[in-house]
């Protein structure tokens, strides 16, 4: 994963600039201390800095959607689905409005994610991710399972 | 859906607030939009209608400076905000705020680790630092330290830490492991807690106390503050790490295990939060009900068995782990199986035999602080994902574990719901936490949640147990049953309240706190 270090210096001074900019609040407020310690901040500012699909997913789908065991998501979708269904970057049937429907609003067990989470570049990469990563026919998967349901 | 406004505001004057915060924030992190921006600040789960909880704006700044500027704009509005951090804090209300119309402050965006101590084992971070974050920060360092995360561990270590969640290592009582805070306070005031309260001072994260009043306490699950870093202690890795569980064949051995191991406990043989955890927990992180029982209310007893017999598991299951150079685990480990062993039918297992279960495997994981999400798998069970936790203290006394077991069961029975639940089990107290599973799109059954979560307070506070956190449909009833001496508890947070909030700004109503101009409505 890419980072870029920012120095404290740095951070200072774009407060700084920042307080300029703004109207100070009517009672006098006490200067954040420096403090003392390299600053490398692990998950970049979300501004004009979206991360990559795949960051995004590993950070926030992952836990529940990868492949096997004590994945929550994985296992839901497989038993509600199907097993061509259960692995969420497998799968091909999935589109960016749907993704990002989903991601926004939740759905069933899974939460809504906030636009601090993910925001709405970040959910596009996303969705590009799981999409572009597909590798299962969809179609056969979810007829195999209609089969074995007869 | 009309706009959700806070009370006694008009839109107009919301209006002039949201573009005041605009020009301190930027139009980017100010969330207005109510069905493609705030739908994602309700609480999926929780037992009544999202329009209860439904907040008016989210706004989401980065630095201290826009905190105190954006607390300057709604103090002149008198505009109520509620503070999160990162994290979800579902069964407990989500990131939605107690009433609707407030404003969310988001402080997702302050996610900077500012310091991670090998040495001194310690980190200090900002509120948008998640468990995940510090987790992989320190493995790409390559630091010999724990972290000691909730579980799922998406959550942050300042939403839980000031919550006064819990975790699993020897570390697992987070506020006690917590040293040094900054706050800002309602007037936009900055204050640093303990030892950096003084200039240029080199032990902020090291000694809690500083001098005079120790104060740190008075900003966790409350309202009298902005809470914008925090030192937590880290764990330094041990040099050994052993979990085991012990499976219980009968509903009674709760009585024996909490009494068996609470003098292992007290004494630090068993070093971390332990856990005894009932067969439908286990099952959950494998499982769904329907597969082995689709009538309506709870799994019957031959059910219950069947399933048990089919995941190894018994009707409680306790895990806890040992620490250290291996002649030390050795000779926990021998005290540990001595003492349990006493319990008829109960069985060791380690991780030779359990690997690859994922009921094992997330605990194992936990005990040593590695973070994962496998825990979620619980809003499986009955589908639907609706949860809310009832979570009574108990001492760690057999009685009085099985009496709030049995209180619990009965009355969760009575309503039609099945008893899901653990013991995270401290030196001297045990955290209960019932997790009452419901569909959500099922309006009946959430109602029958409500109501079931409603009367289970009534029953614990007539018999002397009290709760450590709720959701925020009881945040009020649950203050009250802490009720001694005329509620004198509560006077005496809303009076501090009072001086250090005089326009109630800051997340009126968390944990039954409100502002003198709310309280006459509340």
């Amino acid at each position: 994963m890419k980072k870029r270090l920012i120095t404290v210096l740095l951070l200072v001074s774009t407060i700084s600039l920042f307080g300029c900019e703004q109207n100070e609040p009517s009672k006098p407020v006490a200067v954040e201390k420096p403090t003392p310690v390299v600053s490398t901040p692990l998950v970049q500012p979300t501004k004009n800095t979206a991360r990559a699909g795949r960051v995004i997913y590993e950070l926030h789908c992952a836990g529940c959607h990868d492949a096997g065991l004590g994945h929550a998501a994985t296992m839901k979708l497989k038993l509600a689905r199907a097993e061509g269904m259960a692995v969420l970057v497998q799968r091909t049937d999935l589109t960016s409005a749907y993704i990002n429907h989903v991601v926004r609003d939740g759905l069933l067990e899974m939460p809504p994610f906030r636009p601090t989470d993910i925001n709405d570049e970040e959910l596009e990469n996303l969705s590009q991710y799981i999409i572009d990563s597909g590798t299962i026919d969809n179609g056969k998967a979810y007829q195999q399972q209609e089969k074995n349901n007869e | 859906m009309n706009k959700p406004l806070p009370q006694g505001i008009s839109l107009e004057q919301f209006n002039g607030a949201i573009a005041d915060i605009i020009k301190i924030i930027g139009d980017e992190f100010v969330f207005t939009d109510d069905i493609k921006e705030l739908r994602s600040y309700r609480d999926p789960y929780n037992t009544t209608r999202d329009e209860d909880f439904a907040p008016s704006a989210a706004v989401a700044p980065k630095t201290l400076e826009q905190i105190q500027k954006i607390l300057a704009v709604v103090n002149q509005y008198k505009i109520p905000v509620w503070t999160i951090s990162t994290g979800k804090n579902f069964a407990y209300g989500g990131a939605a705020p107690r009433k609707p119309g407030y404003i969310v402050l988001d402080l997702k965006r302050m996610n900077r680790i500012i310091e991670v101590n090998e040495k001194h084992g310690y980190a200090i971070v900002e509120p948008g630092v998640s468990y995940y974050d510090l987790y992989n920060y320190i493995q790409e360092k390559g630091y010999k330290l724990w972290i000691d995360c909730a579980a799922p561990a998406w959550g942050g270590i300042v939403g839980n830490t000031s919550d006064h969640g819990a975790g699993y290592t020897p570390y697992g009582d987070h506020l006690l492991m917590q040293c040094g805070m900054q706050v800002v306070l309602a007037d936009g005031t900055v204050v640093e807690t303990g030892m950096a309260g003084s200039d240029n001072s080199k032990t902020g994260s090291l000694y809690k106390y500083g001098q005079g009043p120790w104060v740190d306490g008075l900003f966790t699950q409350s309202n009298f503050g902005v809470i914008t870093r925090m030192g937590i202690w880290l764990m330094p890795e041990p040099p050994g790490y052993t979990p085991f569980m012990v499976t219980l064949p009968h509903e009674q051995d709760l009585e024996l295990i909490t009494d068996l191991a609470q003098p292992l406990k007290l004494n630090m043989v068993i070093p971390n939060a332990a856990t005894t955890v009932d067969l439908l927990w286990e099952a959950a992180m494998s499982h769904t009900k329907a597969q082995y029982y689709t009538g309506r209310g709870p799994m019957p007893d031959s059910a219950r068995k069947k399933l048990g017999a089919d995941l190894g598991l018994g009707v409680w299951n306790f895990y806890a782990a040992v620490y250290g150079p291996p002649p030390i685990m050795k000779n926990n480990m021998d005290l540990i199986r001595d003492t349990f062993s006493k319990i008829p039918g109960a069985e060791f297992h380690y991780d030779d035999t359990r690997k690859g279960s994922p009921g094992w495997d997330y605990r194992a994981e936990l005990m040593r602080g590695k973070p994962n999400m496998t825990e979620f798998s619980l809003l499986n069970w009955v589908g639907g994902g609706g949860h809310i936790n009832f979570s009574p203290i108990s001492a760690v006394n057999g009685k009085d574990a099985y009496r709030q077991f049995d209180m619990i069961r009965n009355r969760a029975h009575e309503f039609d719901f099945d008893y899901i639940g653990e013991f995270l089990v401290g030196w001297r107290d045990q955290h209960h936490i019932f997790m009452l599973m419901f569909d959500r799109m099922n309006a009946e059954e959430k109602k029958r949640a409500h109501d079931l979560f409603d009367a289970l307070i009534d029953d614990a506070a007539d018999n002397g147990y009290g709760e450590y956190r709720t959701h925020l449909s009881f945040m009020d009833k649950i203050a009250e049953s802490y009720s001694w001496n005329d509620g004198a508890l509560l006077s005496m947070q809303q009076k501090i309240k009072d001086e250090l909030d005089p326009n109630g700004i800051l997340s009126p109503g968390k944990m039954g706190i409100w502002p003198k101009r709310m309280r006459d409505d509340a």
